[in-house]
């Protein structure tokens, strides 16, 4: 039985969609597709709220969207990473371990400290 | 479900925000059911897990469209940013590629912009600034009207009756400015001005101590305690600002007064007409026990702050009930009293309101001529661009634009414009404050922030006025004829009768600016003919004023004055020395007076006349003419029977054409116990009120005969003015060394100030018509030049076929002078029904004055003439030839 989903937080779903973006142009679907397929449904993502994680990504400037067609030939609209998107995203990523290496070491001590 | 083709074309031109989402939504669901169904899904299942995964579409889609408006408000709001900037740059190089446009242009503007900027300074600080007192708007100036008198005065037991009995005031207030004091223990003696004030003044008006206290209401009563209060100036320049003044005392009258405060710096005792204020301020009510002071005497200001709410006419109608109670419980003195009433900020203009409206109104009319100038300018440079405008519309530039392209080009041009009116202004109200040291408020006259905004609003009013026109006119360009090589379009035409109409409307405010100045130079040239009644050259006159404390009896004054005039006339140079209690020009004492040959019980009906007492040579040294009988002798002394000797007006307005010598008059009423006077002679008549007020009518009294410490030392001299103060400097220390010499000012100086505010107004105005016809022979200029060059081909046509170099001059000029005539009848009729405003600026002559408008109108004509030969000749020069192979 899997475990239950994980709540994700507004931050958090932000370096999701730029890291999903950060292989190429995909649109809304691909970037929901990409996150349930790599996080095997872990987390607890409704896909609208990725639409709205877009949209505001667009209005900070970080990542960029044009209608194109995709695989099938339907019309789609497309979001590629700006530059300051890509150095968001770094910098987030390197935030996130830093975080997650700190809360690992703690929880997972098994002596007790001095 | 694709989105309809106009949708997408509409969104080629502005992103659907809502279409857009829809459609996104849409394909993500299609792609999520067929992704599904490829992993073996029914269709209803995927479908339900699809919608399942998306969730709550509505708050997603309101989510996104937030975003996406805040990204597309932003996108808008910097592509305006963007193209206004582009807007600038374009317009500045198109503007810098023509630099002989520009500079006319922007100095054209300048000057319009610099000469409202001027004018508004002086308006803003003289008429809109409220005065420096607490709730200025609540402050009232009071005064008695009694039949006859003039003055805006009250007296003190009217002022007390009305303070107590009045509602409509939260209190009144009386001071005397006229007073003042010889100050003496202090290094040289010194004559100090003075304004006495009731003990409620300062509290009323709102006005604060810099230092110690001001004068309040224990300090008003005959037996209070004597104090004084010093203007902060006269602190800093007598005192040298040192604190410890407060408690000392001064000598005023050679009485012992404490200094107990300084006024703040930019308090403002009162405003009375274009003098400074005083140097020490004193409490009335020490000095109320005087024969000044009496109910029948006028001689207070008075001063009131309207209670809560109160209007000024329900103030007034309620003075005006006190007065009547006052008029009959004091019949003699009070008879047909009455009550005036006016905000103190209109008593403080009164004078200087219809000039500076003359004036802005001058310079709106500078700024409306240097619109049309520039608008003509511009209309010429946007028909030689006509063919830039179509190839812009061909390339797909909208109309819009280019019409904005253009006013931008025209708002450029008016804020440079605007930007160096602003210096011409700084300069041009330091001008003015040197020009006019005597104005009211000169202090208050700053180019500051309001002036700052309103020179920048009426930057872009101009810009947008001169700009329209034109723009407008361009944005209708026909692509084709514009873009044929040398077509000129169909619009060069109306263009050019735009231009002509804009010329026309030029020369008319020109004519109403001539006219204008052209009445005020008349009224100015006959002001400074007008006969004073004496010859002014060559007398210097000095004030002299004995303390009262030093020479009590009338023969002690006297014999000082006696030996003052003998040290003066022993000097050479000074032979014709003289004094009288005023200068000939200056306003005299009156006093109401009693013939014995008409019979008057009313002395309140009394005639009230100029009293001036003078040396026996007054008449001889200042040139005043004697008409009949004699002038005043040396043996007019005391003991001998009193003599007078009336001017032309008086003995014309009381005797007719009876001959008054030998006839008797007494000051005051017949019944008092003053002394019957007899006429010996009669003399000419001197301007005592100013040159524009017909004489009052004066008596004179010889000194031996009268009491006198101060009045004026007149001396006809052909010795420089300085060398003369210096003797009589001199003179006067040998007889009393505390005796100051005061205001010495040549008889010629006194008169020139006496039409400097004339002056002052014509000189401006003078000023601002001259610019006016500048710009407007330059508008004839520019479109008459501009015609011969749009009509060479048809010139060179006309002299093909035989036209005469003066037909084609004829031709070119006439046209000029049709505009010019068009425009000098409209400005007439402008003139004559504008001219009233000027009525009360004019002297000797009438508001239509003929030589005025003949004059200005014949100007124009010469000078639309004289602008309109160049081109003509010019034209009369054309080689047909050349010309008709130009196109």
């Amino acid at each position: 039985m899997p475990a239950p989903p994980v709540d994700v937080l507004q931050g958090t779903l932000d370096v999701l969609v730029l890291k999903a973006l950060s292989w190429g142009a995909r649109h809304g679907h691909g970037v929901a597709r990409v996150i349930r397929d790599t996080t095997s449904g872990t987390l607890d993502v409704t896909d609208g709220s990725l639409y709205v994680a877009l949209h505001r990504l667009e209005e900070r400037g970080l990542v960029e969207s044009e209608w194109g067609l995709s695989d099938k030939g339907k019309r789609a609209r497309f979001y590629t990473l700006t530059p300051a998107g890509r150095q968001h995203l770094k910098s987030e990523i390197a935030a996130w371990q830093r975080y997650a290496q700190s809360v690992s070491r703690l929880l997972t001590a098994t002596t007790q400290p001095a | 479900m694709p989105s309809p083709t106009w949708r997408r074309y509409l969104r080629f031109w502005r992103t659907d925000v809502d279409a857009d989402l829809h459609e996104e939504f849409h394909f993500h669901v299609e792609a999520e059911i067929e992704y599904l169904i490829a992993r073996g899904w029914s269709a209803d299942a995927a479908r339900d897990e699809t919608l399942r995964r998306f969730g709550d579409f509505d708050a997603f889609r309101r989510g996104c469209r937030a975003a996406d408006q805040r990204r597309m408000g932003r996108a808008q709001r910097q592509e305006n940013l963007t193209v206004l900037a582009q807007d600038l740059r374009f317009a500045l190089r198109s503007l810098r590629r023509q630099p002989a446009f520009t500079a006319i242009a922007v100095i054209t503007l300048a000057l319009g912009i610099g000469a409202n900027t001027a004018i508004f300074s002086v308006i803003n600080g003289v008429m809109l600034k409220p005065l420096p007192y607490r709730e200025p708007k609540r402050l009232v100036m009071v005064w008695e009207t009694r039949p006859g008198g003039d003055r805006p005065l009250i007296s003190y037991p009217n002022y007390l009756d009305w303070r107590k009995r009045q509602r409509g005031f939260e209190d009144i207030a009386a001071y005397n400015p006229f007073a003042s004091f010889l100050m003496t223990g202090q290094g040289d003696a010194q004559n100090v001005d003075a304004t006495l004030v009731t003990g409620n003044y300062f509290r009323l008006v709102g006005i604060q101590a810099v230092l110690g206290r001001l004068i309040g209401p224990s300090d008003d009563s005959p037996g209070a305690a004597r104090v004084v209060v010093l203007r902060n100036g006269f602190f800093q320049s007598r005192f040298g600002g040192d604190p410890s003044i407060i408690g000392r005392t001064l000598l005023l009258d050679n009485i012992a007064y404490t200094v107990v405060g300084v006024l703040s710096p930019d308090a403002r005792v009162s405003y009375r007409a274009g003098d400074a204020d005083p140097d020490v301020v004193a409490p009335l009510g020490l000095f109320v026990n005087d024969a000044m002071y009496r109910r029948d005497s006028p001689v207070l200001f008075g001063v009131g702050r309207l209670g809560p709410g109160v209007s000024v006419e329900q103030a007034l109608a309620d003075l005006q009930r006190v007065s009547v109670e006052l008029r009959s419980e004091y019949p003699a003195e009070n008879s047909g009293l009455g009550a005036a009433a006016v905000p103190m900020m209109e008593m403080v203009v009164k004078f200087i309101k219809p000039a500076l409206e003359i004036l802005m109104a001058a310079v709106v009319f500078v700024l409306l001529i240097a619109c049309t100038n520039v608008a003509g300018l511009v209309l010429s440079r946007s028909a030689a661009r006509q063919r830039e405008f179509a190839l812009r519309t061909a390339l797909g530039a909208a109309r819009g634009r280019i019409v904005r392209q253009l006013l931008t080009e025209s708002v450029v041009l008016a804020l440079a414009g605007g930007t160096l009116g602003v210096g011409i202004a700084v300069l041009g109200v330091r001008l003015l404050a040197a020009a006019q040291p005597h104005m009211q408020r000169l202090d208050d006259i700053t180019v500051n922030q309001t002036v700052l905004l309103y020179a920048l609003i009426v930057s872009v009013v101009t810009g947008l006025l001169f700009g329209l026109a034109p723009a407008l006119r361009s944005g209708n360009t026909e692509l084709a004829s514009a873009l044929k090589v040398g077509g000129r379009g169909t619009s060069g035409a109306s263009k050019q009768r735009t231009r002509a109409l804009l010329t026309v409307a030029e020369v008319a405010f020109a004519v109403v600016l001539l006219t204008g100045a052209g009445l005020l130079m008349r009224s100015f040239a006959k002001l400074a003919a007008v006969d004073p009644g004496f010859r002014p050259s060559h007398v210097v006159a000095a004030s002299v004023r004995l303390s009262p404390g030093k020479y009590p009896s009338a023969e002690q004054g006297r014999a000082a004055l006696d030996q003052l005039l003998a040290t003066v006339r022993a000097i050479p140079g000074l032979e014709h020395a003289t004094i009288g209690s005023s200068t000939p020009i200056s306003p005299h004492e009156q006093a109401a007076v009693s013939f014995q040959s008409r019979h008057e019980h009313d002395a309140i009906r009394l005639p009230q006349l100029n009293v001036a007492i003078v040396e026996p040579n007054y008449f001889e040294t200042l040139g005043i003419p004697l008409a009949a009988g004699r002038t005043l002798a040396t043996s007019d002394v005391a003991g001998q029977p009193k003599v007078v000797v009336i001017s032309e007006r008086v003995a014309r307005k009381f005797f007719a054409n009876a001959s008054p010598i030998g006839e008797h008059l007494k000051l005051g009423p017949a019944n008092s116990t003053s002394a019957w006077r007899t006429i010996v002679g009669v003399v000419k008549d001197t301007r005592t009120d100013g040159l524009s007020e017909a004489p009052r009518g004066t008596l004179y009294l010889p000194r031996a005969q009268e009491e006198m410490l101060s009045g004026s030392l007149m001396v006809r001299s052909t010795l420089p003015t300085e060398q003369v103060a210096g003797l009589l400097r001199r003179s006067l220390r040998e007889v009393d060394r505390d005796v100051p010499l005061e205001s010495v000012q040549t008889m010629d100086a006194a008169m020139a100030q006496e039409v400097e505010g004339p002056k002052f107004s014509m000189v401006l105005l003078t000023l601002f018509a001259a610019v006016a016809l500048a710009l407007a022979s330059v508008g004839i200029y520019g479109v008459i030049s501009y015609n011969v060059t749009l009509r060479t081909t048809e010139i060179g046509v006309r002299v093909a076929l035989g036209a005469q170099r003066r037909d084609v001059v004829a031709l070119v000029v006439g046209q000029a002078m049709a505009m010019a005539g068009a425009g000098v009848g409209i400005g007439v009729l402008l003139a004559l029904w504008g001219g009233r405003s000027l009525h009360a600026m004019l002297f000797g002559v009438g508001p239509r004055d003929p030589m005025a408008l003949g004059g200005a109108s014949a100007f124009l004509l010469v000078v639309a003439l004289i602008a309109a030969l160049a081109p003509a000749l010019r034209a009369s020069r054309i080689d047909p030839t050349i010309a008709m192979r130009a196109d």
